[in-house]
C-alpha cells in the first residue's frame, strides 16, 4: 500500500478502475449503513468477476456492514458502495438497510453484570 | 632555345672580308712591287717576295679563324642541348611534384570522408571509433594525430553533454512523478473523508486518472533515460489486476477487457515494471483500435510461465514497420531518449527496456482482430499463486444469521482520515450474541488493527497448487473475521459475563492478545518482513 519512502501510500489499482469510472451505483444504491449478506443459496459469480467482487461476496457470507467490508477490502467506502450495489443488482448480495432491533437484555441481568464488574476491582 | 645564334653568323662581314683581305693585300703588294720595279728593284723585290708570304699568312689566319668559328658553333650547340635537357628535367620534376600533391590530396580526402562518414558518427553515438584508413606514414603523423585528437574531443564533449542532459531529464521527470503522486494522495484522502459525496468522488477520480497518466509519462521518460522505477509494491498482485492497474494509467481505461485466471499473481518486484509495460502496450492498442471498441486482454498460464495477450483492432503494420517494432519491444534494439522520434515508439522503447531488464519475452504479430497482437511472456519464476479472492474468510456459516446491533455511523458524518484501519476492531466485537448489549461494542479496547493476527492465520486451502502459496493483499481482513466468533463467548450467567468482561479489558490493555488464535508476535501484516516472499528472485 505504500511506496518505498512511505510518502505515497496508494494501491496499484486506482479507484476509478475498480468502479469502471463510476462514482455512483448504476441502479440500486446501497446505503452506507447497510448490512450485506450473500445470497442464499449462493450464486456463482461470472468468470469476469474481479477479485474485489469475489472477496466482497465471500466475506459477506457472514452478515457484514458495508463500512466493515470497505475496511477489509482496504478500499474507500464510496467505492465499495458502488461494488456492493452492483452485486445487489446482480443478485449475489442482499442488502438490509434497516438495522435490526437488538434484543435488549433485561435490566436485572445488566444490574448483575454491573455488580460482577464492581466485584472485580 | 629562344636564342638562335646558329641562324646568323656572328660576323657576317667576315665572308667577304677574308677574300678581300686575301686578294687585296697580296694584290696591293704585287701592285706596289710592279710600280716600284722601274724605280728601284730592291724594294720591288722585297714587296714581290712579301706578297706570297702575306698571302700565306693570311691563308693560315683564315684557316684558324674557320676552326675557331666551328668551335664556337659546336659549343653553342652543346649549350643548347644542355639547356633543353635542363628544361625537360624541370618539366619532369614539376609533373612529379604535381602528381605527388594530388596523391596526398586524395589520401587526405579519403581520410576526411572516412572521418565524417564512419568515425564521427561512431564518436557521436559513443560507440567504438573505427581506426583511420591510412596510417601516419601516408597521412603524415601530425595530421593523423590531430584527427584522433578531434575525435577524442568530440567524444568527450558528447559524453559530457549526454550525461548532463540525462541527469536533468531524470531529475525533472522525478519531480513531475512525485508531484503527480502527491496529487493522487491528496485526492484519495479527500474522497476518503467524504464517502457520502458521489460528485466529489467523481471529481477525485478524474483528477486521480489524470495524475496517474502524468506519473506514467514521467516514469517513461525516466526509463528511457536508463533509470528504473523507484516505486515498489510490497505485495504480489494478480495478473488480471496488473492488467487492470495498467489500464488505469491510460486514457481509455474503460475499453480494456481482461479475462483470465484471477489467482495467478506476480511477485512484488515485477509488479511495477509489468504494470508500466502493459500500460504502454494498452495505450498503443486503444489508440490504434477504432474508438469505442474494447481491447481484449487475455491472461493465461503456460508451461514456461504466464502469457498476456493484448489485441487491437487497428489496421496493423506493414512488414517493415512490424519487424522494426518487434526489434524494439523485445529489447533487441534498445532506444534511448534521444532516439525515439515518434509517439508510438516511445511506448515500444519503454516496453523493450523493461523486457530486457526483467526477462519478459515481448513480441508482436498480426492479430486475428486485424491489428497487432502483443504477447508478453512472464517467466514462471516471478509468478505466484494467490489465495483465491475471499477464501480467507473462514467465518463459520452458523454465524450468518446473527443479528448485530450495528453502531452505524451517520451517513453524513465524515469518517476520520484513518477510518478504515479503525474498523476491523469493530468486527471483533461485531459478533456478540443478541443478548449482549451494544455498549462494549462501541467502546472497544484500543487494539491497533495492524496487530491483528496476520496472514499466518490464513487457512491452507490451496495445497494442491503447483506454485508457491501466496497471500492476497486482501487477506488482512480474514483473521479479524476469524477471531470474532472465537473471541466472543456468550455470557450465560452474570459471573460468566463478569469473567468475560475481565478478559475483555485485560485483552484491551495487553494488545494484541485478544484473539484466541495464535499470533505472530508483534509482526502484523503491515510489517514488510511479514510479507517478504520466500521465493523471490
Amino acid at each position: 500500500m505504500s511506496g518505498p519512502d512511505g510518502e505515497y501510500a496508494a494501491s496499484a489499482l486506482r479507484p476509478y478502475v475498480i468502479t469502471k469510472g463510476r462514482s455512483r451505483p448504476t441502479r440500486n444504491t446501497v446505503g452506507i449503513e447497510a448490512l450485506l449478506i450473500a445470497a442464499d443459496p449462493p450464486r456463482e459469480l461470472p468468470v469476469s468477476a474481479t477479485r474485489e467482487e469475489r472477496a466482497l461476496v465471500r466475506m459477506c457470507e457472514r452478515l457484514l456492514s458495508l463500512v466493515e467490508a470497505a475496511a477489509h477490502l482496504e478500499l474507500p467506502v464510496s467505492l465499495v458502495k458502488v461494488l456492493a450495489s452492483d452485486l445487489v443488482d446482480s443478485g449475489h448480495l442482499n442488502a438490509r438497510s434497516s438495522i435490526p432491533q437488538a434484543v435488549l437484555p433485561e435490566s436485572q441481568l445488566l444490574q448483575e453484570v454491573l455488580d460482577g464488574l464492581r466485584r472485580l476491582r | 632555345m629562344a636564342r638562335s645564334p646558329a641562324a646568323t653568323p656572328p660576323f657576317p662581314k667576315s665572308r667577304w672580308l677574308w677574300p678581300a683581305a686575301l686578294l687585296g693585300a697580296p694584290a696591293a703588294l704585287a701592285g706596289s712591287a710592279l710600280l716600284l720595279a722601274p724605280l728601284s728593284t730592291g724594294p720591288a723585290l722585297v714587296y714581290g717576295t712579301l706578297t706570297p708570304v702575306v698571302f700565306a699568312v693570311l691563308s693560315a689566319l683564315r684557316t684558324r679563324h674557320r676552326h675557331a668559328e666551328s668551335d664556337v658553333a659546336r659549343c653553342r650547340a652543346e649549350i643548347r642541348e644542355r639547356e633543353a635537357e635542363a628544361a625537360r628535367r624541370e618539366a619532369d620534376w614539376r609533373a612529379h611534384v604535381a602528381r605527388c600533391a594530388e596523391q596526398q590530396a586524395d589520401v587526405v580526402r579519403e581520410e576526411v570522408q572516412h572521418l565524417v562518414k564512419e568515425r564521427l558518427p561512431a564518436a557521436l553515438d559513443r560507440a567504438e571509433v573505427p581506426p583511420s584508413l591510412h596510417g601516419g606514414e601516408q597521412l603524415g603523423d601530425a595530421v593523423a594525430e590531430w584527427f584522433d585528437r578531434l575525435l577524442a574531443e568530440i567524444s568527450d564533449a558528447v559524453a559530457h553533454r549526454d550525461e548532463s542532459r540525462r541527469l536533468a531529464l531524470v531529475e525533472l521527470a522525478s519531480r513531475v512523478q512525485t508531484s503527480a503522486h502527491r496529487i493522487q494522495a491528496a485526492v484519495t484522502g479527500l474522497a476518503d473523508r467524504h464517502p457520502g459525496d458521489p460528485d466529489l468522488l467523481e471529481t477525485t477520480m478524474r483528477v486521480d486518472h489524470a495524475a496517474t497518466q502524468q506519473a506514467r509519462h514521467a516514469q517513461s521518460l525516466k526509463v528511457l533515460c536508463g533509470e528504473w522505477p523507484g516505486q515498489q509494491w510490497q505485495k504480489p498482485l494478480a495478473m488480471v489486476d496488473v492488467v487492470r492497474a495498467a489500464s488505469g494509467r491510460i486514457v481509455a481505461f474503460n475499453r480494456v477487457e481482461v479475462t483470465g485466471d484471477p489467482d495467478v499473481g506476480v511477485t512484488p518486484s515485477v509488479v511495477e515494471p509489468l504494470i508500466h509495460l502493459l500500460a504502454e502496450l494498452l495505450a498503443n492498442a486503444t489508440e490504434y483500435s477504432p474508438p469505442k471498441t474494447s481491447v481484449p486482454v487475455t491472461v493465461r498460464t503456460v508451461q514456461r510461465g504466464a502469457v498476456i495477450e493484448v489485441d487491437d483492432g487497428g489496421l496493423g503494420m506493414d512488414e517493415y514497420r512490424l519487424a522494426e517494432a518487434r526489434e524494439i519491444v523485445s529489447g533487441r534494439r534498445l532506444l534511448g531518449v534521444g532516439e525515439v522520434g515518434e509517439i508510438p515508439q516511445t511506448g515500444f522503447a519503454v516496453v523493450g527496456r523493461f523486457a530486457v531488464r526483467h526477462g519478459f519475452d515481448v513480441d508482436l504479430g498480426p492479430s486475428p482482430y486485424g491489428g497487432i497482437r502483443a504477447v508478453v511472456l512472464v517467466p514462471a519464476d516471478v509468478l505466484e499463486t494467490l489465495a483465491p479472492a475471499g477464501t480467507a474468510v473462514p467465518g463459520p456459516l452458523a454465524h450468518r444469521t446473527v443479528r448485530v446491533p450495528q453502531p452505524a455511523p451517520a451517513p453524513d458524518e465524515p469518517f476520520p482520515p484513518a477510518g478504515p484501519p479503525v474498523l476491523p476492531r469493530r468486527v471483533t466485537a461485531a459478533a456478540p450474541p443478541p443478548a449482549f448489549p451494544a455498549g462494549p461494542v462501541s467502546s472497544p479496547p484500543v487494539v491497533p488493527p495492524r496487530q491483528r493476527p496476520g496472514p499466518a492465520a490464513v487457512p491452507e486451502g490451496n495445497a494442491d497448487r503447483k506454485l508457491p502459496q501466496r497471500r492476497s493483499r486482501r487477506d488482512e481482513y480474514a483473521p479479524a473475521v476469524a477471531v470474532a466468533p472465537a473471541a466472543v463467548t456468550p455470557p450465560g450467567t452474570p459471573e460468566e459475563a463478569g469473567d468475560w468482561m475481565e478478559q475483555f479489558f485485560e485483552g484491551g490493555r495487553s494488545a494484541p492478545g485478544t484473539g484466541s488464535l495464535p499470533h505472530e508476535g508483534q509482526d502484523g501484516p503491515s510489517s514488510p518482513t511479514a510479507d517478504s516472499p520466500e521465493g523471490q528472485s
